[in-house]
């Protein structure tokens, strides 16, 4: 059962007086329980696809429906709602609010959320519980200057989590974090999609690419290609996932 | 590059550029307008006393009982010269439409034909004649009883009525200032002569005595024995007077110095904002070898340009601004020398150097960036600062108020400044208005010698006609009769009022002049100004104030004399007082003691105290019913009673209140705005973050102004705090100065506390809203772009 419907979609900017189509009739479904990657090479429009489909962007034609629903007919406060309660994201920048400690900042969303009706205390502890899965536990309250790269970004992850949404989408969630850490962020991305959460991400990195069961290839606006791997299980398939992976992505153009 | 950052910083912070050019341009139209303001009447003071021939000691005289000023003042050798004026007292007011009109309780009477002094009109000019049938009267009467030139009324003097028309304005160096309660109606010898030709004018006449003299302190003593002096004071002490025309001059001064403050802790706070911006840029220049001397002068001509403009067009704005405010002392007095214009020229440039001495000290941050910053965007990897102050996990209900709480208290210095600035404004307004609702409020009845009533009668006439030898009996009559006739009304009440005379009081060498007061139906215990010992319980015990003790060097328990022209009598000091009747002097006698009413120099009002403790409401609907009993009284409220006794200064302070209310709205709100900027580029990467999780621009809203509103509240909380302690400092000196030691300040608590700072409230958070508007252009996308 698809979770995202895309159909047609174009996403055009003026700049100085010229249009520039970034994205051009892109029409694809994500089902659920899925995990896509977004590849492509710069400027091809993979981060627009991925703010244009999640409401963070408008769109300038086509459809969208996310869960049944027609994006396009949502008003700014319906989007940020469906943002708040059905989405979650992450970004490559572990961007949080530097005034709060890492659990406040990952409880925040739930806290704002009429639809979530857990109580203060339940949404506190459901957010401990997810820093205990990945593995953060012992940062709740520090600062977050005072975390390593993966560490925030594995808060991030929790943060998209805490209203438990049917969908993660993620921007090159691995882009600002070195090889070890990388692999712990996919490998929770992983488990979170395994128990039954979307996921879509954009990366420019195979290894991460080759974790997810779908890829699709963008080039100028375009999706150029789509390459199904099949579920992830363990890591000893990685290195053959990424072998094929690769070598689609240089009859691609890569 | 040098010039690059600069054309950008012009650029993209054009809102604060634009504030801190406002904060120039407003101090410096302040401080330049009213130092020329304060210089102006200061020098002009001078000048138009000497020009007016005011001698060295005036004084008024009532009555013609022993030896006068002049006969007394004359033969001493240290007086250079004595110049006296016959003068005659209305004490009845004006007629007007067949009405008659009490502004003042005297009116002082003069012949232009025998001026001791010079009179000006309201262009300056000296007046050297007066047409028969024609008055020059004082601006301030005028406003009060509604009249304008060329506008008709009767002034009566016994049984003698002259029809007058106001020819003009008059400006009278001695009565001319707010202060002095008694105005001056100059007339033709003419009118003058009909005056004197009724045959009870001999109750109606005094003297104005000028004495030119080096030993003023000698020449008081000396006066002592004159037992008509109704008022005296040297040149210095009438000049003195005018500092309610000052006023408005000394507030703008203290409000300037407030805004250059202001101005100055915003200008760091920008500075430092941009500083912390620009760490790459500054990373940079000293990569490539740029020393820290000339990258902090990129900044310092920037706000050397600022300043200069802003000064410039301060300076420009400071010439009308000061004119407008310098109209109330232009109505009251001859502004002979106007503002120096380089005294202005010296508060811009003082402020422009103030500005760029702070701007350097403020630019010593430069020197701690590194090119390591530029490279690891502003990282050092050693910032290991606690942010937050609260948590969110330990708290309930919504994040929206959390995040606005936690702001605050994890940016005290940022958010500090807006607290001392909203603090400080709201200060100032809640002092004017706990000013003006202390002298509204009747309390300070018992400040101007009088015991508490609920009612004040006043009729001028009628009072006058007590001053006989047989006057007290008459006033007790009709003080029991009007009890009489309030109780057949079912308004039981105690009727009394207040007498006083002029005597000397001396202790040992030491002697003063003063007034000295009797209540006719009151106890001694009915009084509330006493702030040391017990009300005199005995006829040999006496009140006096800390003013008359301070000048008799006396305490309690000392004896000191009153010379009246019934002898000299001893007294034991029981208890000191305070009063503002002429400037803090007076003494009260026990009740039992009687003076008698011949020498009487005044009747004060005639006071209801209701006995069945009637509300507010039903005291109003009574305030009716007295007025239809005695058409011929003017019937008050204690307030009203004050206000009339203070001549009308709270209605002056009315404008002063708006004026201040505006000045603080204004600050409030480029304050506000200004900040509300920063934070917005400094947030823009965690506003983009909230969208992007599914905040709505609405809860980004509310979160961006509730931080100030919070702000906002705790300075109200501050300024309720600090309102008393600074009210006693600022404007219990000046009621100090009017004689009053001690003042508990009445607060309208709805107005001050509330109604004032939810208008400021309002306004600023509109300010704020309006500049938060732009989060809606924040797109959430932009997450990845920020720095």
């Amino acid at each position: 059962m698809s979770i995202l419907e895309v159909k047609n979609l174009c996403k055009t900017y003026i700049i100085n007086k010229r249009q520039n189509n970034v994205l051009r009739n892109i029409s694809f479904t994500v089902n659920e329980g899925e995990m896509v990657a977004v590849m492509g090479p710069s400027g091809s429009g993979k981060s627009t696809l991925l703010y244009t489909v999640s409401g963070m962007d408008d769109m300038t034609a086509g459809e969208v429906r996310f869960a049944g629903k027609d994006m396009s007919a949502l008003n700014a406060k319906e989007l940020a709602a469906l943002r708040l309660d059905e989405m979650g994201f992450i970004f490559q920048q572990m961007y949080m609010l530097k005034n709060l400690n890492i659990l406040d900042n990952i409880i925040l969303p739930a806290r704002q959320s009429k639809a979530n009706q857990r109580s203060a205390k339940e949404k506190t502890e459901y957010g401990r519980e997810l820093m205990r899965k990945l593995g953060i536990i012992e940062i709740a309250d520090n600062d977050i200057n005072e975390v390593s790269g993966g560490q925030l970004q594995r808060a991030c992850i929790c943060r998209s989590m805490i209203n438990q949404p049917k969908m993660i989408f993620a921007d090159e969630p691995t882009g600002a974090l070195n090889r070890t850490s990388s692999r712990e962020v996919m490998e929770e991305l992983g488990k979170i999609n395994r128990e039954g959460t979307t996921v879509m991400l954009v990366t420019h990195d195979a290894n991460v690419a080759a974790k997810c069961t779908r890829v699709m290839y963008i080039v100028d606006g375009n999706i150029k290609g789509e390459y199904n791997l099949g579920r992830y299980e363990n890591e000893t398939e990685l290195r053959t996932r990424e072998k094929s992976l690769n070598n689609w992505l240089i009859e691609q153009g890569w | 590059m040098f010039f690059e950052i600069l054309k950008r910083d012009i650029r993209r912070k054009r809102t604060m550029n634009l504030i801190i050019l406002l904060f120039v341009v407003l101090a410096v139209t302040f401080i330049a307008s009213s130092v020329s303001n304060l210089t102006a009447i200061m020098s002009s003071l001078d000048t138009y006393f000497g020009e007016a021939g005011v001698g060295d000691y005036a004084t008024v005289e009532r009555g013609e009982v022993g030896k006068s000023v002049a006969e007394i003042a004359e033969g001493l050798a240290y007086v250079d010269d004595v110049r006296k004026e016959p003068i005659l007292f209305n004490s009845d007011g004006i007629e007007r439409d067949g009405e008659t009109l009490v502004v003042t309780d005297f009116v002082i009477i003069s012949s232009i034909d025998q001026q001791i002094q010079k009179y000006y009109d309201s262009d300056n000019h000296e007046i050297t004649e007066v047409p028969e049938g024609s008055v020059y009267v004082r601006k301030s009467y005028l406003d009060k009883a509604e009249l304008s030139v060329g506008d008709e009324f009767t002034l009566p003097i016994g049984d003698t009525r002259v029809h007058l028309t106001v020819k003009g304005e008059l400006k009278d160096a001695v009565f001319g200032s707010m202060l002095m309660g008694t105005p001056r109606f100059v007339v033709s010898q003419a009118d003058y002569d009909k005056f004197m030709a009724d045959e009870n004018s001999a109750n109606y006449k005094g003297a104005i005595t000028y004495v030119d003299t080096d030993d003023v302190k000698a020449l008081q003593q000396e006066l002592n024995e004159c037992k008509n002096i109704l008022f005296s004071g040297s040149k210095d002490t009438i000049k003195f007077t005018y500092i309610i025309e000052m006023l408005v001059a000394g507030i703008l001064m203290i409000v300037s110095v407030c805004l250059i403050i202001i101005a100055l802790v915003i200008l760091r706070f920008t500075i430092t904002f941009t500083l912390s911006e620009e760490f790459r840029e500054i990373g940079i220049m000293k990569a490539i070898g740029i020393p820290n001397t000339k990258i902090r002068a990129l900044y310092l001509v920037k706000y050397l340009a600022i300043s200069i403009v802003g000064a410039l067009i301060g300076l420009i704005a400071s010439i009308p601004f000061g004119n407008l405010m310098l109209t109330q002392a232009a109505d009251a007095m001859v502004i002979f020398h106007s503002g120096k214009f380089w005294l202005s020229g010296i508060c811009s440039v003082g402020v422009v150097g103030i500005v760029l001495l702070f701007c350097y000290r403020s630019t010593r941050m430069v020197k701690k960036f590194t090119p390591v910053d530029a490279i690891r965007n502003g990282s050092t990897g050693e910032r290991y600062r606690k942010k937050g102050m609260l948590r969110l996990s330990k708290r309930k209900g919504r994040p929206i108020p959390f995040l606005a709480c936690n702001d605050i208290l994890s940016g005290m210095r940022r958010f500090g400044i807006m607290l001392v600035t909203f603090t400080v404004g709201i200060l100032l307004i809640m002092i004017v208005l706990n000013t003006m609702t202390t002298l509204q409020s009747g309390k300070l009845v018992s400040w101007f010698s009088l015991a508490e009533g609920d009612v004040f009668l006043t009729n001028q006439g009628k009072m006058s006609t007590y001053m006989t030898e047989d006057g007290r009996e008459a006033l007790e009559n009709d003080l029991e009769e009007m009890q009489k006739t309030l109780a057949e009304n079912g308004m039981p009440a105690e009727v009394f009022a207040e007498v006083s005379h002029s005597f000397t009081v001396s202790k040992g060498e030491l002697s003063t002049h003063s007034l000295t007061f009797e209540g006719i139906n009151t106890t001694t215990d009915m009084y509330h100004s006493y702030i040391e010992g017990t009300p005199p319980q005995n006829k040999n015990e006496i009140a006096v104030t800390y003013v008359i003790a301070d000048r008799l060097d006396a305490a309690i328990g000392d004896t000191v004399t009153v010379k009246s022209p019934e002898g000299d009598r001893d007294y034991i000091i029981s208890a000191i007082y305070q009063s503002m009747t002429n400037q803090g002097e007076g003494i009260r006698f026990h009740q039992d003691e009687r003076y008698s009413f011949a020498s009487l120099n005044g009747v004060w009002a005639t006071e209801i105290r209701f006995t069945d403790d009637p509300s507010q409401k039903e005291i109003a609907q009574r305030m009716e019913k007295i007025r239809e009993l005695y058409p011929d009284y003017e019937i008050k409220t204690p307030g009203e009673y004050v206000d009339y006794v203070v001549n009308g200064i709270s209605s002056y302070m009315s404008t002063l209140k708006l004026l201040i209310i505006l000045i603080v709205m204004l600050i409030n709100l480029l304050v506000a705005v200004l900040m509300e900027k920063t934070f917005l580029t400094k947030e823009r990467g965690e506003i983009a973050m909230l969208k992007a999780v599914g905040f709505g621009n609405g809860a980004i809203i509310r979160w961006q102004v509730l931080r100030i509103a919070i702000v906002m509240v705790a300075a109200t909380v501050l300024a309720i705090l600090l309102c008393n302690p600074v009210s006693q400092i600022s404007m219990g000196a000046v009621f100090r100065i009017m004689g009053a030691k001690t003042i508990i300040f009445d607060v309208n608590v709805l107005e001050s506390y509330v109604l004032y700072p939810l208008l400021i409230l309002a306004v600023t958070v509109s300010g704020v809203f309006l500049t938060a508007l732009p989060v809606c252009r924040i797109q959430s996308n932009e997450i990845n772009a920020v720095e």
